[in-house]
């Protein structure tokens, strides 16, 4: 833990994410609400659209809405970090020399960093809350605050979509023993591949059924599910293209997965 | 590729393992501490047998080049490294001073020079005490001062009863330092033993006017028993006789050649270096 704490690549990947996220989930929407910049359809509605969305009891839905597709993007690159470092920097090669078996090593990796995941979900749903609360009293909104069963719904499902695309980094850091590579695999598969093979499957169906056990849909589809904030067909990435069940079964099944694959990987193969 | 390797290392002594690039020494040092798997054969440490993947107990390393997290400065790494071995930041500590890096142990491990470097790898190999600890090119770096403060840790750690495997280039610091050195080449121990076996008997060197002289010089010395496993040989600077001579006999030896009329220009004790056994060694391959 006290390799990720004082290591600037981690609070630059943590803080850009918290930062754009903060950006995109308030202080766009605030100020579009402020100065009536929304344009889509009537300005009233639009208004009432955006206000409904910085109120605190929708606070949960929106701090969750980036997590699949640009929170996912970060965590990837947070878990190409955290497991590919050692490879590129032969750190791997001195703690295996220190009685400690690899397991406990990819474990130990694989644990700091979902507590970075634990305490980033829980900021970003705090600031959320906190400042949907600030603006609902500066703009004499809503103020009620989200009731604990929604919040902990999505706590659980932001900690899921986040610690799933943190596996799959983790294991691609560990398949490829760098982290050049899998990063730019990663943000591209992410970012890009994964929305035009969806857009490739809306003209060929068979291509649709191959998209839907992606890991992107899942965790959109996951998201998507719980999202009752209105802007959730606005947000990319957030998706309703598999059922809630299908989508965490799926969601699930994709962090065993990576999790698996980079543990047998950094136990199996030869660390030289 | 390791093929044939057959070496038992004496619990605490030095020993050296030398061959050229490629040969597979530290493939070998990576298997000896199970960062690599083997296929075939097995490893014992301390009795132990080594588990592919799974560190021997007790046994530190600093394989090839070392490898600490750049942002983190020496001391914390060395700690991190003490933490996995349940020890507490006095023993990481301890372990920066005895490779003299206390002055800049807490400055970040990417602003340190190689030396520097490779002083701090020794110090996370020395954590939790280690009964073997296996060192693959530890001077790679270090001035002349280091080298030399190296070889002095190391003579150290042996005298405690530590068994040190070393892996080097430098010949003249394994024959200085080692008790036993194994040559390796092409993934096969070609020589394993004692230094001193190794190298050979002091030699001495009887340097005559010419090839007669140095012949009759032979046989003079040979009938009083003097020599044994003599030649006539020719260098640069001319004749001599190279032959085994028990050291106390060489003053009667010499006065037995001049008495007889021998021109002796020069008696020298001569021994073979490592350097040359090795030379040998690799053009016997060859």
């Amino acid at each position: 833990m006290s390799r990720l704490r004082s290591w600037p690549a981690i609070w630059a990947v943590v803080g850009a994410w918290v930062l754009l996220s903060f950006l995109f989930a308030y202080v766009f929407p605030y100020l579009s609400y402020r100065t009536g910049a929304a344009t889509i359809g009537d300005d009233d509605v639009s208004r009432f659209v955006i206000g409904l969305a910085l109120s605190p009891a929708r606070a949960p839905d929106v701090a969750i809405q980036a997590m699949p597709l640009f929170g996912g993007a970060m965590m990837t690159v947070l878990g190409v970090l955290v497991t590919g470092s050692g490879y590129s920097w032969d750190t791997w090669k001195t703690v295996a020399t220190q009685d400690v078996t690899r397991r406990a090593l990819i474990t130990g990796s694989i644990a700091a960093a979902s507590l970075v995941t634990v305490g980033l979900v829980t900021f970003v749903m705090a600031l959320s809350v906190g400042t949907s609360s600030v603006i609902a009293r500066a703009e004499g909104l809503q103020t009620d605050l989200p009731d604990p069963w929604t919040t902990l719904q999505a706590l659980g499902a932001g900690l899921l979509v986040l610690e799933t695309w943190l596996l799959i980094g983790c294991a691609l850091g560990v398949v490829f023993r760098s982290t050049g590579l899998p990063l730019g695999l990663a943000l591209i598969w992410t970012l890009v591949v994964e929305n035009l093979l969806r857009g490739v499957g809306l003209l060929l169906p068979i291509m649709g059924y191959a998209t839907d056990v992606l890991p992107g849909t899942a965790t959109g589809s996951l998201v998507g599910a719980l999202s009752r904030a209105h802007l959730g067909e606005a947000t990319p990435g957030v998706l309703t293209d598999i059922s809630e069940g299908r989508a965490l079964v799926t969601v699930v099944l994709y962090a065993a997965a990576a999790a698996s694959l980079a543990a047998t990987f950094f136990v199996r193969r030869d660390l030289d | 590729m390791v093929r044939a390797v057959d070496w038992s290392v004496p619990r605490g002594t030095v020993c050296g393992l030398v061959g050229p690039n490629g040969a597979g020494k530290t493939t070998l040092l990576r298997m000896v501490v199970g960062l690599v798997g083997r296929t075939s054969g097995s490893v014992r440490v301390g009795g132990a047998t080594v588990v592919n993947g799974a560190p021997p107990p007790r046994t530190g390393a600093l394989i090839e080049s070392p490898g600490f997290v750049p942002h983190l400065s020496g001391r914390a790494n060395v700690r991190l490294l003490a933490k996995l071995r349940g020890q507490g930041d006095a023993a990481a500590d301890a372990a920066i001073a005895r490779v003299s890096l206390q002055g800049r142990a807490n400055d970040r491990y990417r602003t340190y020079s190689l030396g520097m470097k490779q002083r701090l790898g020794v110090a996370g190999a020395l954590i939790g005490a280690p009964g073997l600890l296996v060192l693959d090119e530890p001077s790679n770096g270090l001035d002349p001062a280091g080298v030399a403060d190296m070889q002095a840790l190391i003579h150290d750690l042996a005298r405690q009863g530590v068994t040190v495997i070393v892996s080097s280039h430098a010949l003249g610091d394994v024959e200085r330092l080692c008790h036993q050195v194994a040559v390796m080449v092409e993934g096969s121990l070609v020589a394993v033993g004692a230094v001193a076996d190794l190298v050979g008997p002091v030699r001495t060197r009887i340097r005559t006017s010419d090839h007669l002289a140095a012949a009759r010089a032979a046989s003079v010395a040979l009938p009083h028993g003097h020599l044994t496993r003599h030649v006539v040989r020719r260098d640069d600077c001319g004749w001599f006789l190279d032959a085994e001579v028990s050291p106390d006999l060489v003053p009667r030896m010499v006065r037995a050649l001049v008495e007889a009329g021998v021109d002796v220009h020069e008696v020298a004790s001569v021994r073979r270096t490592l350097a040359e056994v090795y030379e040998t060694l690799l053009r016997d391959r060859r």
